[in-house]
């Protein structure tokens, strides 16, 4: 019988249940004792222990599952919750062991030796508000040779950042994704981290990722020029020095976040990019003209997911050039969250967009005083007249913004934007000038299930 | 230039060699066999089902060849399933399965991703037992052992 003998494959099981979220993985565990054992090992690839969690594994669950888990979470609600050492002995008996992420720890003597052990063992190491009373024996310790993907977070020393010494990121060799979003501001760190990546400590390194710290177009080029292989780059204050050597790496570039950097970047820049750099999936920018999008080269980025720009329009060319930017908008086929706000930081509308969203309170304002800084002349017209019907290749749209544009949104466009954006799920912006227009409109979506405000 | 497959059956389909190299398998076979006009006997796969794996290959045979996910853990979802493969997957369960085997067999890896995702959204929003229902499967934990699972993996229900 069918039914049967296309269960039994083992891979064919797993591939199912890998388009399953973790919750319904693990319904099919309780389905019967085959797929129990099929797929156990991907309900368990990842644990969470810590008290913010309301449920977590048993420790003898852990134990038993030792041959599955490769990842392991560590969140407390606050600093002063302790882990037990059985706990950390439990995590030092999981043989495959790969990622393993902190959050809220205080690590004292008596648990140095297993965060340094963990880090011997595993590939990614995430820190956020860890605080480190001691270094316990770093010191005397070989590098961290398997860490490729680290990710500090207000890791801390003593009460002093512990990237005051840069201590950690220096015995990571092999580093090749870096995630830093610390607020701090001392010269002397940054200094210390362009000195080590000039004299080539990280020779894989190649993504740079939130990293906020101000560092000069001179050293940004210094740095990039360190790496051999650019991937991904989200640094402010960015500029032509640094923008010549990212040229180079124009092939390999899948994630590019500059906005924060209204003086350095141009508008020739970003289509530049889009035009030559096929494997983008996420660009955050500040502003693009049309003029430079039309008079420009076909865009290349086919796999773009996520795009945060805003298009101005001077408004003598507006209704010639609106089909033509569309045109270029359609080949966006992978699109799944397109911002025309120009804003800097995506904010907190739908905050699921994997935790990337980064705490707001150093920048400020910033959607507020960009809107000052850069008074839109006109911007994209999402009415059908001027070419929306083109993005109905856009069929994985799931969210759309944009703020601080004027638009004359009308029924037949919502209609149709309910037609063709099917995955749609929350739209943002102000539908139509006129309040009670503007409101009719908003009751379309709502009515749909799709969240829409306008502020 | 054309290739002759043979069903289970012994039926004769003859397609576009483009066509039939979306087949992983077909595509090294002809490679080993070289010049060779003889055809391609496919003992797994019955008349019926080679020609829906044949309609699907045909549809798709301008697409880019999928390069396999660099990372461990790609993001995988299912809501993502174009309207014409939609409507090619809405055929009985039996069929279904049918299909997602011969891909499986066959080498064909966007059917089996496609085919695997239309039977991942047959689970979606299920109890257990309504998964069992939908797909005959037989209930063999024991109470004891039914319980200890549910505990064992409750804490995983919360991601």
């Amino acid at each position: 019988m069918p039914t049967s003998r296309f269960f039994e494959i083992p891979e064919i099981l797993i591939l199912v249940a890998s388009f399953l979220s973790p919750s319904r993985q693990v319904s099919c565990t309780r389905v019967c004792t085959y797929w129990y054992q099929t797929l156990q090992h991907l309900v368990w690839k990842e644990i969470r222990i810590g008290t913010s969690y309301s449920r977590q594994p048993e420790l003898r669950d852990v134990l038993k599952h030792k041959d599955h888990i490769k990842s392991v979470r560590i969140f407390n609600t606050c600093q002063q919750d302790t882990l037990t050492s059985t706990i950390w002995e439990t995590i030092m008996q999981l043989t495959q062991l790969k990622s393993l992420s902190m959050e809220n720890l205080y690590v004292d003597e008596g648990t140095i030796d297993f965060i340094w052990d963990l880090c011997e063992r595993v590939e990614q190491l995430g820190l956020w508000q860890v605080s480190f009373a001691t270094l316990g024996n770093l010191d005397s310790r070989k590098p961290f040779s398997r860490i490729r993907h680290l990710d500090l977070r207000n890791a801390k020393l003593d009460q002093r950042l512990f990237s005051d010494n840069v201590e950690l990121l220096k015995r990571c060799p092999n580093m090749e994704f870096l995630v830093w979003p610390e607020k701090l501001r001392r010269g002397k760190v940054i200094d210390g981290f362009i000195q080590l990546a000039v004299d080539g400590t990280w020779p894989a390194l190649e993504s740079v990722w939130k990293f906020y710290f101000p560092i000069s177009d001179d050293n940004q080029a210094r740095v990039l020029r360190s790496m051999k292989r650019i991937t991904g780059w989200n640094v402010r204050w960015f500029g032509p020095k640094g923008f010549q050597v990212l040229r180079h790496h124009f092939t390999t570039l899948k994630e590019l976040h500059l906005s924060g950097c209204k003086d350095g970047v141009t508008s020739e820049m970003l289509q530049e990019v889009l035009s030559s750099c096929p494997l983008l999936v996420t660009v955050s920018w500040a502003r693009i003209n049309a003029v430079d999008i039309v008079c420009g080269r076909p865009w290349v980025c086919t796999k773009m997911e996520d795009l945060d720009m805003t298009i101005v329009f001077d408004p003598e060319e507006t209704d010639r050039l609106q089909p033509l930017v569309f045109e270029q908008l359609s080949k966006l086929t992978a699109l799944e969250y397109f911002d025309l706000s120009g804003r800097a930081i995506a904010a907190d509308m739908d905050s699921s967009r994997g935790g990337e969203d980064e705490d707001l309170s150093d920048i400020g304002d910033s959607f507020h005083r960009y809107a000052k800084l850069m008074p839109y002349k006109r911007s994209i017209d999402l009415r059908l007249e001027m070419g929306l019907d083109k993005l109905a290749t856009l069929r994985l749209l799931k969210r759309l913004r944009f703020l601080g544009t004027t638009q004359r949104i009308g029924k037949d466009e919502v209609e149709w934007m309910l037609k063709s954006w099917k995955c749609l799920n929350g739209v943002r912006g102000r539908l139509d000038g006129n309040q009670d227009a503007n409101a009719e409109l908003v009751e379309m979506f709502t009515k749909q299930g799709i969240s829409c405000v306008y502020r | 230039m054309p290739v002759i497959l043979v069903s289970s059956d012994s039926q004769e389909f003859k397609v576009d060699k483009e066509v039939a190299e979306r087949s992983i398998l077909i595509k090294n076979m002809l490679e080993d066999v070289g010049e060779s006009d003889s055809p391609i006997p496919l003992p797994n796969v019955t008349a019926t089902v080679l020609t829906k794996v044949i309609e699907y290959c045909e549809h798709h045979r301008n697409d880019p060849v999928q390069v396999p996910d660099e990372t461990d853990d790609p993001r995988k979802r299912s809501n993502d399933i174009e309207e014409w493969d939609m409507k090619f997957m809405q055929v009985d369960q039996e069929m279904l399965f049918e299909i997602i085997l011969a891909a499986n067999y066959l080498d064909i890896k966007p059917l089996l991703d496609v085919g695997c995702k239309t039977v991942a959204n047959i689970i979606k929003g299920k109890t257990p037992e309504e998964i069992r229902k939908a797909f005959n499967i037989v209930n063999d934990f024991t109470p004891e052992e039914e319980a200890q699972i549910k505990k064992e993996n409750e804490w995983a229900e919360d991601r």
